[in-house]
């Protein structure tokens, strides 16, 4: 297929609505699904992770969830969003995943915790370049903690906390993953950051 | 700006990027091909195959445990509807009544509520309440799939007056009729 094909395809794929693209695959039109599938991924991925915390994990689940949903997928009647139907579907194997893995995920454990992978801009926020080492230093220190203290969290605050940090997810899709609504999904997430600070300022990281 | 709110704002965007570093992962390559390839195969996962497994198996022995329970009821009913009524009703039995009718055990069919006799026309006292009074008609069909008919005993309550039943025989238990003492109705001025 040449580049300029594929590139039609693309777009002609853009246009596509997943509701379409859903009763294509309901007729068996596997291709159709495989861009249900594109579409989807890492919003799907992502709410595993947030759930199972592992990549591994979130990535089995992914592709279990995907299977089940072409498996169920006649009977999807277009009541509501398809994307929220799979993220129902996804939620829910994440959580059988969760139970029988037994275990949440060690994020302050974790090896990504350990690479010293600092997003803070503080170098804008500190004008003196003399105490700008130690804030890194400090930063860091700061991360590895706060991934602690939410591996802590409570479920329900966690997985609130973790999906809306997610940048994939609404509050709306949100709320019917976790079955609540967007009222008390946005009051879990306030609250985990309520815990968090107040965990923090325990360990000595804010002064009054 | 003060350290305090540079502290709370640094915490805030903390929590974010924290969050934000979990989370912003992504699923492995090819996962589209993955899923596609996975289509037409049945899912075998541990999660998938042990429901369909357990919950059959789990509702066939339900019904069997069901079956049972409800066959061993059955079979101990009789037992359980004759036993309380005969001690009470059986009292004045007299041995030598006992020994004209042997084989007559008549129970249900006596202390049904419908030919309990009248007290007007004995000169027994009323019994007290008995668990065929307290708890409704009886109906006997337990018992009388299992107790034989006795060729005259809906005669009793047709003449009036109770019959001295035998001891209540059954596989591997007898049962006496109690041996109490005959009760005596007493007028209320002479208590």
């Amino acid at each position: 297929m040449s580049e300029s094909t594929q590139r039609v395809t693309a777009s002609v794929a853009l246009e596509v609505t997943d509701l379409e693209l859903v009763r294509l695959a309901q007729a068996g039109d596997v291709d159709a699904f495989g861009e249900l599938v594109e579409r989807n991924r890492r919003a799907v991925f992502r709410a595993a992770l947030a759930a199972v915390g592992s990549a591994t994990e979130a990535d089995d689940v992914t592709q279990e969830a995907f299977v089940t949903a072409w498996q169920k997928l006649s009977g999807f009647r277009g009541e509501s969003q398809f994307r929220t139907w799979l993220l129902s579907i996804t939620w829910r194997k994440a959580i059988d995943r969760r139970k029988s893995i037994g275990r949440w995920l060690k994020l302050a454990a974790s090896s990504r915790a350990d690479a010293g992978d600092d997003r803070f801009d503080l170098i804008e926020r500190v004008p003196s370049p003399e105490r700008a080492q130690d804030i890194v230093l400090e930063s860091n220190e700061l991360q590895q903690q706060i991934r602690k203290l939410i591996g802590t969290l409570p479920r329900k605050l966690r997985d609130a906390l973790l999906l809306a940090g997610s940048g994939e997810h609404t509050y709306e899709e949100i709320g019917q993953m976790l079955g609540a609504p967007v009222g008390t999904v946005k009051w879990r997430v306030a609250e985990a950051r309520r815990v968090l600070k107040r965990k923090l300022a325990a360990v000595g990281y804010v002064h009054e | 700006m003060s350290d305090h709110n540079l502290r709370k704002t640094r915490l805030d965007d903390a929590i974010d990027n924290a969050v934000r570093d979990i989370m912003q992962l992504d699923p492995r390559s090819g996962l589209r091909r993955r899923v596609i390839s996975q289509l037409g195969a049945p899912v075998q996962s541990s999660s998938s195959w042990m429901p369909r497994v357990l919950v059959p198996v789990g509702a066939l022995t339900c019904i069997l445990a069901a079956v049972f329970v409800l066959s061993s009821r059955e079979r101990s009913a009789p037992v359980v509807a004759t036993s309380p009524v005969v001690g009470p009703v059986t009292v004045p039995a007299a041995p030598a009544a006992v020994a004209s009718t042997p084989a007559a055990p008549a129970t249900v069919t006596a202390l049904r509520p419908s030919e309990r006799i009248p007290p007007s026309r004995s000169s027994r006292p009323r019994l007290a309440a008995t668990p065929a009074t307290v708890f409704g008609p009886r109906t006997g069909r337990v018992a009388a799939a299992s107790v034989p008919p006795v060729p005259g005993a809906g005669a009793e309550a047709a003449d009036g007056a109770l019959r001295p039943l035998p001891p209540l025989v059954l596989p591997g238990l007898v049962i006496p009729p109690l041996d109490l003492p005959a009760l005596t109705p007493v007028k209320k001025d002479q208590l």
